[in-house]
């Protein structure tokens, strides 16, 4: 089983887009798919249900947050608990795949808060033995589910605690990026955070007598997205970013999102993706085969 | 006859590379007769023709391997004498120029492609 966390810091990037059409399209070509939703604003969720539904039937008690909040009285609550399968999106797989969600919650910000008053100790070794655990919390939880091919976490756009359990628990990381200035310079500030969250975890975890072991979440790739297209190819004034990007040595996926508002824009609001819809116009296919070279490229990097 | 048929069948490629640029509107629009399409030959650019004796691969090797964004713009002073050479080499380097830019923002925008980015990535990673 693998599991890949979807992060970027800058929102506005398409990130929730790509988690979700990723982990459809794998569902429909026969994976079992989990996505877990991390992200407070639970644009995920909401891409699959809709909110009253969230509200009614999730939101008490069945979302993220209600895990995390278990791990004070001892983790009552498993994460196996909270999954469920969205209907709309699984109606439309026929084969043996399917996609499972863990929902989100508004409240998950106040989580990072509650799980920073556990960090801190009366000594160095105290300190580093609370950093461990209070960062591998998912990590331990997500061990006890084992019916899936794939996770993908659906990272909030921050680099707090709650975001640092999802990377500590993935074995890879996949950047949705636009090619522009602003965001091509927040791949650097996430490479940045990441190298030291590992370096930091990985020297605490050495001297913890094997209590933790060490972790190495690789970074597949920056898939670019919200590509404006001329002639076949992204428009002039994307093509310097993403060239750059792939000269600072960082991989870059060969496909990439294309920026279509007509079909995206409205594509949550019934529970499936644009990757799984029939669409007769040409420039709407388009968008969807790329989609899926995009899939077949990523299955292939982390080789499901 | 077989080279007027491989032309024409290269014709219908060209075609069918700008129908995929279509949506589904503008292609209904085309079959309802509220759109026409227009063939523009276009004649050799004037600026192709501009004879250089410029060795872009060697400036562009040159830009690369500087330190500082003050040394690319030296270096660009020291090669370019003409707005339209360093709007070529722009090209080149397939940047995105605008006809009102000035020869300052190309060059600007030449070293920030060349050296300029990778200055902000290694300050922002700490390197």
């Amino acid at each position: 089983m693998k599991i890949v966390s979807v992060i970027n810091y800058k929102g506005g990037v398409g990130k929730t887009t790509l988690t979700a059409n990723l982990g459809a399209e794998l569902a429909f070509r026969g994976r079992k798919v989990l996505l877990i939703d991390l992200d407070p604003q639970s644009s995920l969720t909401f891409s699959f249900i809709p909110p009253d539904l969230w509200q009614k039937e999730y939101s008490e008690s069945k979302t993220i947050k209600n895990w995390f909040d278990s791990l004070s009285d001892g983790g009552s609550i498993t994460l196996t608990d909270l999954i469920f399968t969205p209907r709309a999106t699984n109606d439309t797989l026929n084969g043996k795949g399917k996609l499972d969600l863990i929902a989100s919650h508004l409240g998950l910000i106040n989580v990072d808060l509650e799980l920073a008053t556990e960090l801190g100790g009366a000594s160095l070794k105290q300190a580093q033995k609370k950093f461990l655990k209070v960062h591998s919390h998912l990590l331990n939880g997500i061990e006890e589910i084992n019916d899936y091919d794939i996770i993908l976490i659906d990272c909030p756009p921050n680099f707090n605690i709650v975001t640092k359990n999802a990377i500590v628990a993935s074995d890879n990381i996949l950047i949705p990026a636009k090619p522009d200035y602003l965001s091509t310079l927040g791949i650097d500030y996430l490479i940045r955070s990441l190298n030291s969250l590992i370096e930091d975890y990985n020297d605490y975890a050495k001297i913890s007598n094997k209590e933790y072991e060490e972790i190495a979440p690789e970074i597949i790739g920056v898939v670019f997205t919200m590509i404006q297209i001329h002639g076949g190819q992204p428009i002039s004034a994307l093509r310097p970013f993403i060239s750059q990007t792939k000269r600072l040595g960082i991989p870059v996926f060969d496909n990439y999102f294309r920026e279509n508002k007509t079909i995206f824009a409205d594509a949550p609001q019934y529970g499936v993706p644009v990757v799984l819809n029939r669409y007769s116009g040409i420039t709407y296919q388009g968008v969807v085969s790329e989609i899926e070279q995009l899939v077949s490229e990523f299955a292939k990097k982390i080789g499901i | 006859m077989e080279e007027i048929k491989n032309n024409f069948i290269k014709l219908l490629q060209i075609v069918q590379k700008e129908f995929n640029n279509l949506n589904n509107d503008e292609i209904i629009s085309l079959l309802k007769g509220e759109a026409k399409l227009e063939i523009i030959i276009k004649s050799k650019s004037k600026r192709k023709n501009i004879k250089s004796n410029i060795d872009f691969d060697k400036i562009e090797s040159e830009l690369r391997v500087l330190k500082s964004r003050e040394q690319g713009i030296e270096l660009l002073n020291k090669y370019f004498t003409s707005k339209e050479q360093l709007e070529k080499f722009a090209k080149i380097l397939d940047l995105p120029i605008l006809k009102g830019d000035k020869i300052e923002l190309i060059k600007k925008k030449i070293v920030e492609a060349t050296i300029g980015y990778k200055l902000r990535s290694n300050s922002i990673q700490n390197k």
